[in-house]
């Protein structure tokens, strides 16, 4: 008697623990329309959106530190997100080094060693993401050598690309003497 | 050609199998410049990567007026990350700081090799994004702090 009892709140738990997994799936169709998952197969864009999650993080949430293990590799698809590093041992000194929009991979120390976050992510914004586990992404690039080339390649564009931006501020900081 | 022996001995090339460690060992000529030396401008096209044997290496911004020794390379790195990640456009300039014995590699010949070794692009590409992230964090932790005083 009390099992037929317990059926009814039981069914509906699982439906919405169902309906809330549905929601965070992302489909492989969805990843092709990003720049770094451009002209992916159809088999690998399948492999990764199994690994992807969507996750939101509210205005001034900080997404990862400075300094901590990177393990998670993020596509920003809305909102702001704010780099920054600490500049003393403290980290009371921060220095904004950049904001990146729509469409930008960051926490690419997720797939660089030694796997520590280089900067901080802190969201200007309310901020919707992709998250993609490096260890995951990591063991796909081991089997899959073409897809680690491909990926690896974006990778380093990714990095000369903060390269680029802090060259741009030493820059800034001789013209404005 | 210089000899694959010699180069297996840099960790940079730990993981690479002796048949990517010999198209590396075609590819490369062993180089000696004077101090003042410039292997490469910024804002050149460049499809050579260094590897230093001996000497020290600047990586500099070259301003209007001004040079920024901003990473100082030395033996058993390398610099030139730029000849095998595309648009193959250099970020920087590198200059000998001193006398300088380097193996200069062809990138067009090592890129070559990738199409039937991706293991091997793969981990050319590995090595060449903690490259980048050493001079990144030059920038970020060393040049910019000194600078922003």
């Amino acid at each position: 008697m009390q099992g037929v009892v317990l059926t009814p709140p039981l069914y509906v738990v699982l439906c919405l623990f169902f309906a809330r997994w549905r929601l965070s799936m992302v489909s492989p169709e969805s990843l092709a329309h990003w720049n770094f998952f451009a002209g992916l197969d159809e088999s690998t864009l399948g492999k990764l959106a199994s690994l992807v999650s969507q996750l939101h993080f509210p205005e001034g949430e900080t997404i990862f530190r400075q300094g901590d293990p990177a393990t998670t590799l993020y596509l920003l698809l809305d909102g702001w997100v704010d780099l920054t590093v600490s500049q003393d041992a403290q980290g009371v000194r921060r220095e904004l080094l950049m904001t990146l929009t729509q469409g930008e991979v960051f926490g690419w120390s997720a797939v660089v060693e030694p796997y520590i976050y280089t900067a901080s992510a802190q969201c200007a914004t309310p901020v919707t993401v992709l998250a993609l586990p490096g260890p995951d992404l990591l063991a796909l690039f081991t089997a899959d050598a073409q897809l680690c080339y491909t990926l690896m390649n974006r990778i380093c564009r990714v990095i000369a690309g903060r390269l680029e931006s802090a060259r741009a501020q030493l820059v800034s900081l001789f013209v404005s003497r | 050609m210089i000899s694959p022996e010699l180069l297996r001995r840099f960790p940079l090339f730990g993981g690479l199998t002796i048949e990517q460690i010999n198209v590396l060992a075609m590819a490369a000529e062993e180089i000696t410049v004077g101090k003042g030396y410039w292997f490469f401008h910024q804002d050149e096209e460049l499809h050579d990567l260094y590897l230093v044997l001996e000497g020290q290496v600047g990586i500099v911004m070259e301003l209007p007026r001004q040079e920024v020794v901003t990473s100082t390379i030395g033996p058993d790195d390398v610099f030139g990350w730029s000849g095998l990640v595309p648009p193959h456009e250099t970020t920087a300039g590198a200059k000998a700081l001193t006398p300088c014995r380097v193996v200069r590699f062809d990138c067009q010949r090592i890129r070559s090799a990738f199409p039937s070794d991706w293991q091997f692009g793969c981990l050319m590409m590995e090595k060449m994004a903690q490259v980048i992230r050493e001079r990144l964090r030059d920038l970020r932790m060393e040049a910019l702090p000194a600078y922003v005083q």
